[in-house]
């Protein structure tokens, strides 16, 4: 039975739809962990499958496989979490400059700082695709935007990301004394 | 691909969820589909509410085109910034001197897997220092913005909300690297806010808040720094108010569309000094709380440089 049968099925026989939960739960929520951590990505990739029950109707039959819209509609309900990650990322590139040092992870630290800075569309599509191994054309569904559209948007995010001088690091303390 | 491959190096965690955390979401989804109402009915609630979003969202722009409450708090910002300007300098922050700052405040802490959210208040004073410094902070007893909150964090055993005492060295701070020329600074912030997600207007309006926070911002930083937010679109006046202290303040606001949350700063007309921050939620908010309720606040009760950590003025 494919996601797309099993949906159809969940319209007569609603409980069907926990085969969907079998299948992608630890997908979800790996990808909503890596964006705001263990647990705020529980709550998150539970309410994922209780929208995505909601919104079964609405489905593309045509598309076998249900992860890239479980993953849209969890990259939907991380919008609200912008704050933690927003937080994750800055903890992070503070403790990737700080604590490993300049040889260890100045790239890491860079990127974790660029991806805070980035317009919350190229984010998400960036990280759809960088995090949960999406195709181009399974974002456009995950995220209901035509393919050109995920390809600018991930051009955009990458020349950022390699863009010498979007993060300005702070320079050192003149004063040490 | 270096870019996506430094990405995917990142190393935040990527470990299987608990068993247990499957187990409760699981039945989390069987309790929602058993739960569910019949298909007809839903339909229309789901309309309802998509409804009452599109007015939400039409409120927030209705709120943002209006000129006039931008064109007042300008008017307000500039008569701070003026005051500022009128100050004698104050000499940059001296090796073994810290700027002191103690607040009153309280934001949110969010237990996304028990499902409650409280404001946690903290009574907060830090020490800035050049080579170093110091925080010290002490909880209160936590506040539920719902009394499902309160329920839900009574079902997980009451948890403590904050530690009740924490004192933390802090490294050491450099100067603000910020230029005192009003245009400069618009410039700078401007650059620093570009492409943020939450909105540029947004984001110059919360560096301008980052800046005169905890600070040691002299009397000339000040002053351009209500100058720019004079000049940030959808800054809008609140008008005379007082704070949670009872000094009589101004406030302006930016209202975000993205986040719905309304910021407030309120400052002191006749001294320019930061007095109180505030974070409102706004209809459409995520956690379903009523337009108006109060997700934030700290005030600023005693600033200062002392010479000494621990010290206070």
């Amino acid at each position: 039975m494919t996601d797309a049968q099993a949906i159809g099925a969940s319209l007569a026989d609603p409980e069907v739809f926990a085969v969907l939960f079998d299948r992608h739960f630890d997908a979800v929520h790996g990808y909503a962990q890596r964006r705001v951590g263990p647990d705020l990505a529980d709550e998150v990739a539970a309410e994922t499958f209780t929208r995505a029950f909601d919104q079964r109707r609405r489905y593309d039959a045509s598309r076998d496989d249900a992860r890239p819209w479980l993953l849209g509609i969890a990259a939907n309900l991380l919008r609200r979490h912008w704050r933690s990650e927003r937080r994750r990322l800055d903890a992070y590139s503070r403790s990737a400059r700080t604590e490993h040092g300049k040889e260890a992870a100045p790239f890491a630290a860079e990127a974790a700082a660029t991806l805070r800075k980035l317009p919350r569309r190229e984010r998400e599509a960036l990280l759809l695709l960088a995090w949960a191994d999406l195709s181009y054309e399974e974002i456009g569904v995950a995220l209901g935007v035509p393919i050109g559209t995920v390809r600018s948007r991930i051009s955009r995010a990458r020349a950022r990301l390699r863009g010498p001088d979007l993060d300005q690091r702070p320079k050192e303390a003149a004063d040490n004394g | 691909m270096a870019e996506l491959d430094v990405l995917r190096s990142l190393p935040f965690p990527v470990a299987e969820p608990s068993e247990e955390a499957r187990a409760r979401a699981r039945s989390r989804l069987l309790r929602h589909i058993r739960h569910s109402r019949p298909v007809r009915r839903r339909r229309l609630l789901v309309a309802a509410v998509a409804l009452a979003a599109v007015g939400a969202v039409g409120a927030l722009i209705g709120v943002g085109v209006h000129g006039d409450g931008n064109a007042s708090a300008a008017t307000a910002l500039r008569h701070a910034a003026a005051v500022a300007r009128r100050q004698a300098p104050t000499p940059p922050l001296a090796p073994g001197h810290y700027a002191y700052s103690k607040s009153v405040q309280a934001f949110l802490v969010i237990d996304g897997d028990k499902g409650w959210t409280a404001l946690g208040p903290k009574v907060r004073e830090v020490w800035i220092g050049r080579r170093g410094g110091l925080l010290h902070e002490t909880s209160g007893k936590p506040k539920f913005l719902s009394s499902g909150d309160y329920e839900r964090w009574v079902a997980a055993g009451r948890p403590r909300v904050n530690a009740p005492e924490a004192t933390e060295r802090l490294g050491p701070t450099p100067p603000l690297d910020l230029p005192t020329n009003p245009d400069a600074l618009f410039e700078k912030l401007r650059a620093k806010a570009e492409g943020n997600g939450n909105g540029v207007d947004a984001e110059m309006f919360t560096l301008v808040g980052d800046a005169l926070r905890e600070t040691d911002a002299s009397p000339a930083l000040r002053a351009s720094l209500y100058e720019v937010a004079a000049r940030i679109p959808g800054v809008e006046l609140v008008g005379p108010t007082t704070d949670r202290v009872g000094r009589r303040g101004v406030a302006v606001a930016y209202s975000n569309s993205h986040n719905h949350e309304r910021s407030e700063l309120i400052f002191d007309p006749k001294t320019s000094a930061l007095l109180e921050e505030e974070t409102v939620a706004l209809d459409g908010n995520a956690f379903g709380y009523p337009e108006g309720t109060v997700t934030g606040y700290a005030t600023y009760i005693s600033t200062g440089v002392v010479d000494r950590l621990g010290a206070r003025p």
